[in-house]
């Protein structure tokens, strides 16, 4: 991990486009602009705005081939063991489990609820956005580890499967990044006194 | 389980998320201001999982569902459920439900093809499917269009009927289509309220009544046992009924029919007929001599040979049923009425038996439920005059003039028509809430659809019948839909209970009244409009039934009391509403002039075994599961989630079968391997296999792959088999098969 | 504190597994994947001639004589003051000692967080006056949760297949498996 990666801000950047991207099957459309005025507003360093770069290099020319992918992937009802919803990968396969509940109370916490309220609260791109907002916001580092734990804990090894399960470069460099980026801050919390 | 709540954390910083520099802002849709905390609420709403509908309280929080119960006074469920609607939260947060329109890109079809999904909107579903219809509507006409759904929610059948279907089929062969016909032409009513509580003799064929677990029935027959009641059961397999009856007799499978027209032969014979009833409220004055003599050779003797049930105790048990006080011979649905080719005689034999106890709307007996209809919404807003119904039946149901008349069914002979009889017809289908293990011999079902060249198909999962979709509809459980309950399966007064979605839909879920009403936007606008030219608004349409039926000034008035029921004195019919009369009837001419029997005449059962099938072929329902659609419900599937053939140990013995051990079970239909366990409970002349399983869609994650279809086993019929062997109410022989058995 | 029992009535018992589906819906977190705290076993015996049935909904009995307590080299099991016997997930090492010795198989291994779990008595339930999921649930009467005083002399302490209550004094009675026949 390159030193310019160690900030906060720019890990933030990161989870927050990562988990924008996994929102829907047309987001990774228009993520583009709003990376490079975020990766702008925050003086982004070189690390997370080249790894974005290349990240855009993957987009495949043809939308509806990522749309279709997305939805293969994440959406298609059961042929890829990808469910991006914490509960469905529980101790008892579900939506609205009890990871449902405890993120509201998260996303409460901090004022907020999720935009839609018939959908999983524990949706990865949800999950990630607000990690994001956890890291920029300067939360205790022991608030970080513990939403570390309870919500993302999960989803390095689920990363991991769509990275090889996915046709698509776009979403094969997206997963190993973003499961890299989650696997050094778990690791880190571990290495930093709670 | 959350009745203690963590303490939420408060953070510096908390509500200043939206500003324009913060992360957050630049995902707006994505957040948005936390609305004020509700604690956890309870739901008065009621289950969907069968057809009693038992009440539910249900906690709701965070708007989520998080725990069901049962709810206090309810007549189905009196404040229980059983373990299918206590895991009702595994049906709405199945992970595998289809979540959104999804468009095939992959022309080929099959249980292994991958469909090549691409989510669409709702408008692009709704006007591809409107825009297909059509065409095949103008360029082949209604025939040419094929739904496989139940004729509900009223507004769906509406927009059938709207657009001239002609070929509407539902599986109501294989439930309760023949107890419909003949309890229309003996009774003249419904047959499923049985005042088991006031009743002293109850004699079961077939009907595992308490491990259907349908409470109303498995309460009431408990009830009855307390009260004093005799109850007698006759099953190949000694099933938790058995134990629970006061006499079992292990009887050959398909011979019910033996032994009802021995105990009407009894009944009559020695005249213990209920005479006051019967002289007063039914033909038999007029048929007299007709009957007895129809009966006179159905002797107990001669029900010995047939059905292994002891003369003795036909002749004792006829006897008793005449003498012991109210006594009922209860039926409902598949169990008796859809087994074998005989089910037509059986359940007019059935009838008989009532009408002769004298017990039809009368204590300890059937009874009229008295909860009045929902008004439909075709009472509500009149539509214009249906086109007349005219084209081929693929089902060919217009062989039968009593199942024509009657409008549903049949499954069993729709893939012979939609291959063999008229191939080519149908240019478009519609499947709701269907999967192909419904059908005996599901192979040919799914390959019957594969000819269909555009098929829309919804339903809640992805099941089999949606891998053959062109476009998949996700559609909504019961927990996220309102409407109003009217209890008939225990109505001596009328009783309401409201279904309230206790959360909204999941994701893009919608109901199937929301697909008729925009269908028929598209494709029958007329149909669908108001008198002032709006269209209709279907939550307006359930204010109004709320209204008629004086449950409120609107649903929410009713949902917020939950259940209402209304006192009223029990005062017994006098007259009946039978075609052409005001009695029962016991001889039934409108069945003659429909090609069959006007009095139950002996038939056999269609498969008796042979050299080369020498077994019997036993399905049931197992009671944590609900046909073909609960298996996927993680809790409900580890209770029990696959298949085994039960075999008596003695046969086992004969032909070296061990427990565990594969076996290979095969008719003339096709072949399933299993393993085999054994027990002492079958016949042993049986095989007995569960129902419901070998889902063969990958996309169900929890029942996809397990266990084997039951109705592998099961030859489908032809309409003209059904014309020949004088089933005339349209049973579909589900269970009619005959079987070689061989260790693996 | 009321001590309570299990009375079980099995002849009501018609096998619906709504007692197994409470359960699994109300400690949702606690049960996993193929680890049920309650479960209906049916006992069958006789011959197809003369066949006997018995189906026996059993969980945890709560025993007033726990071997498990004894055994637990950590003292993660306690007694509350209700007789409701919990297993505390913060002291549980996994070890299976308890499971080795329950007569009943109440406490299960659970792989996901290798620990040992079983029927809680539904405490949190019990602690806001209701009655635990499966006992609320039956929707026959066949499973009842009743103050122990009340059918500690009901019926009688075994069946058939049940293990020799004597070992470990179970709060569970049984009434009669079979009606009374006309």
């Amino acid at each position: 991990m390159s030193a310019e990666w160690s900030a906060p801000g720019d890990l933030a950047v990161w989870f927050a486009i990562a988990g924008r991207a996994l929102a829907s099957p047309d987001a990774a459309g228009g993520l583009r602009e709003i990376a490079e005025s975020l990766t702008a507003q925050r003086k982004a360093g070189t690390g997370v705005r080249e790894e974005l770069a290349a990240l855009w290099a993957e987009l495949p020319a043809d939308r509806q081939e990522a749309h279709r992918e997305y939805v293969r992937l994440f959406l298609s009802p059961g042929s890829a063991p990808c469910p991006l919803w914490q509960s469905a990968h529980g101790e008892e396969p579900q939506l609205m489990g009890p990871s449902h509940h405890s993120a509201i109370e998260w996303y409460r916490s901090e004022g907020i609820e999720p935009g839609v309220e018939n959908e999983p609260a524990d949706h990865a791109s949800l999950l990630l956005v607000f990690f994001a907002h956890l890291l920029e916001s300067g939360a205790p580092p022991e608030w970080r580890q513990r939403y570390w734990r309870e919500h993302l804990a999960w989803l390095p090894k689920v990363l991991a499967r769509v990275e090889s399960e996915t046709r698509l470069p776009f979403y094969a460099r997206l997963a190993r990044v973003t499961r890299e980026r989650l696997e050094e801050a778990g690791a880190s919390f571990r290495q930093t006194p709670a | 389980m959350a009745l203690s709540r963590r303490s939420l954390l408060q953070l510096a910083g908390a509500g200043t998320w939206a500003g324009a520099d913060r992360l957050l802002g630049a995902f707006g849709d994505m957040f948005r201001p936390a609305s004020p905390l509700g604690a956890a609420t309870q739901v008065i709403t009621a289950c969907g999982v069968c057809s009693p509908a038992c009440g539910i309280k249900a906690t709701v929080e965070n708007n989520a569902l998080r725990f069901v119960e049962g709810l206090a006074g309810d007549f189905s469920g009196r404040g229980h459920l059983c373990g299918k609607g206590a895991a009702g939260a595994g049906f709405l947060y199945d992970p595998d439900r289809l979540k959104y329109p999804l468009k095939r890109t992959n022309p080929r079809k099959g249980i292994d093809e991958d469909p090549g999904w691409v989510r669409i909107s709702w408008q692009e579903a709704l006007d591809t499917i409107a825009e297909r219809f059509g065409d095949a509507l103008k360029r082949f006409g209604t025939e040419s269009l094929l739904f496989i759904t139940l004729p509900s929610p009223d507004v769906w059948l509406r927009f059938m009927n709207a657009i001239g279907v002609v070929n509407r089929i539902d599986h109501i062969d294989e439930c309760f289509l023949t107890d419909r016909i003949i309890q229309r032409y003996t009774t003249g009513f419904k047959s499923w309220c049985n005042d088991f509580e006031n009743s002293k003799y109850i004699v079961l064929f077939g009907w595992d009544i308490l491990a259907k677990a349908k409470l109303v029935y498995a309460n009431g027959i408990i009830d009855a046992k307390e009260n004093g009641a005799k109850v007698v059961c006759f099953n190949p397999v000694y099933s938790p009924t058995a134990r629970f009856a006061d006499e079992w007799y292990s009887i050959r499978p398909g011979t019910d029919l033996a032994v009802a027209l021995a105990m009407i032969h009894v009944l009559l014979a020695e005249n213990l007929y209920n005479k006051e009833f019967v002289d007063q409220y039914t033909n038999f004055g007029e048929h007299e001599n007709a009957i007895r003599t129809h009966f006179a050779q159905y002797t107990p003797e001669w029900a010995e040979r047939e059905s292994d049930v002891p003369a003795e105790a036909i002749r004792r048990i006829a006897r008793e049923l005449g003498t012991r006080g109210p006594a009922i011979v209860p039926a409902h649905k598949k169990t008796l009425c859809a087994n074998y080719q005989n089910a037509s005689q059986l359940v007019h034999a059935i009838s008989i038996l009532n009408i002769l106890a004298g017990t039809i709307d009368r204590p300890g007996g059937r009874y009229v439920a008295r909860t009045p209809a929902v008004p439909s919404i075709d009472a509500i807003v009149p539509p214009p005059p249906y086109p007349p119904k005219q084209g081929r039946r693929v089902d060919g149901k217009d062989k039968l003039p009593l199942v024509l008349q009657d409008g549903g069914g049949m499954f069993s002979t729709m893939a012979d028509g939609i291959l063999n009889r008229y191939p080519g017809m149908i240019k478009a289908g519609f499947i709701m809430n269907y999967t192909a293990l419904s059908f005996p011999q599901p192979q040919q079902t799914l390959d019957a659809l594969a000819t269909i060249p555009f098929l829309a198909v919804m339903d809640y999962l992805p099941t089999d019948t949606v891998t053959y979709a062109d476009i998949a509809l996700p559609g909504t459980t019961y927990f996220e839909v309102s409407d109003i309950m009217a209890r008939d399966y225990y109505a001596k007064q009328p009783q309401f209970v409201a279904r309230t979605a206790v959360v909204p839909p999941l994701f893009e879920s919608r109901s199937p009244g929301y697909v008729a009403l925009e269908l028929g936007k598209r494709l029958a606008p007329d149909y669908f409009k108001n008198p002032d030219g709006s269209w209709i608004n279907l939550n307006a349409v359930l204010d109004e039934r709320t209204k008629r039926l004086g449950l409120g000034e609107n649903f929410a008035e009713f949902r917020a009391k939950g259940i209402v029921t209304r006192e009223q004195a029990f005062v017994p019919r006098t007259t009946f509403n039978v075609p052409g009369t005001t009695k029962c009837q016991i001889l039934v001419p409108q069945f003659k002039d429909a090609g069959g029997d006007p009095l139950p005449v002996w038939r056999p059962k269609r498969e008796l075994p042979s050299a080369a099938y020498p077994y019997y072929y036993l399905t049931y329902i197992p009671a944590v599961h609900k046909r073909n659609s609960t298996q996927n419900n993680p809790i409900l599937n580890e209770m029990l989630g696959t298949t085994v053939a039960s075999l008596n140990p003695q046969l086992a013995a004969k032909l070296g079968i061990k427990e565990g051990q594969r076996v290979r079970i095969r008719s003339r239909a096709g072949e399933i391997e299993l393993p085999a366990h054994l027990t002492e409970t079958v016949r042993p002349d049986c095989v007995l296999v569960p129902h419901g399983f070998g889902h063969r869609s990958r996309l169900l994650q929890t029942a996809g792959g397990k266990g084997v279809r039951d109705s592998d086993v099961i030859p489908s019929q032809s309409i003209q088999q059904c014309v020949d062997s004088v089933n005339f109410a349209g049973a579909s022989c589900i269970m009619d098969a005959v079987v070689n058995i061989e260790p693996l | 504190m009321t001590r309570y029992g299990w009375l079980l009535d099995a002849k009501r018992c018609i096998e619906c597994r709504a007692c197994e589906s409470a359960c699994k819906q109300w400690n949702q977190v606690e049960t996993g994947v193929n680890v049920r705290f309650r479960r209906v076993q049916t006992l069958e015996s006789g011959t197809h001639a003369a066949p006997t049935a018995v189906a026996l909904s059993l969980t945890c009995n709560h025993c007033i004589d726990a071997t498990c307590i004894k055994v637990c080299p950590v003292k993660a099991i306690k007694r509350r003051a209700d007789g409701l016997v919990i297993i505390d997930q913060d002291l549980c090492v996994g070890c299976r000692l308890c499971e080795k010795f329950c007569p009943y198989g109440a406490p299960q291994f659970n792989e996901a967080v290798r620990k040992m779990r079983k029927c809680t008595g539904c405490f949190d339930r019990v602690d806001a006056g209701l009655a635990p999921a499966c006992a609320t649930l039956c929707p026959t009467g066949a499973l009842r949760w009743e103050p122990w005083e009340d059918i500690q002399n009901r019926g009688t302490d075994r069946v058939a297949g049940f293990s020799n209550p004597a070992l470990t004094k179970p709060a569970i009675r049984f009434l009669s498996t079979t009606w009374e026949r006309k």
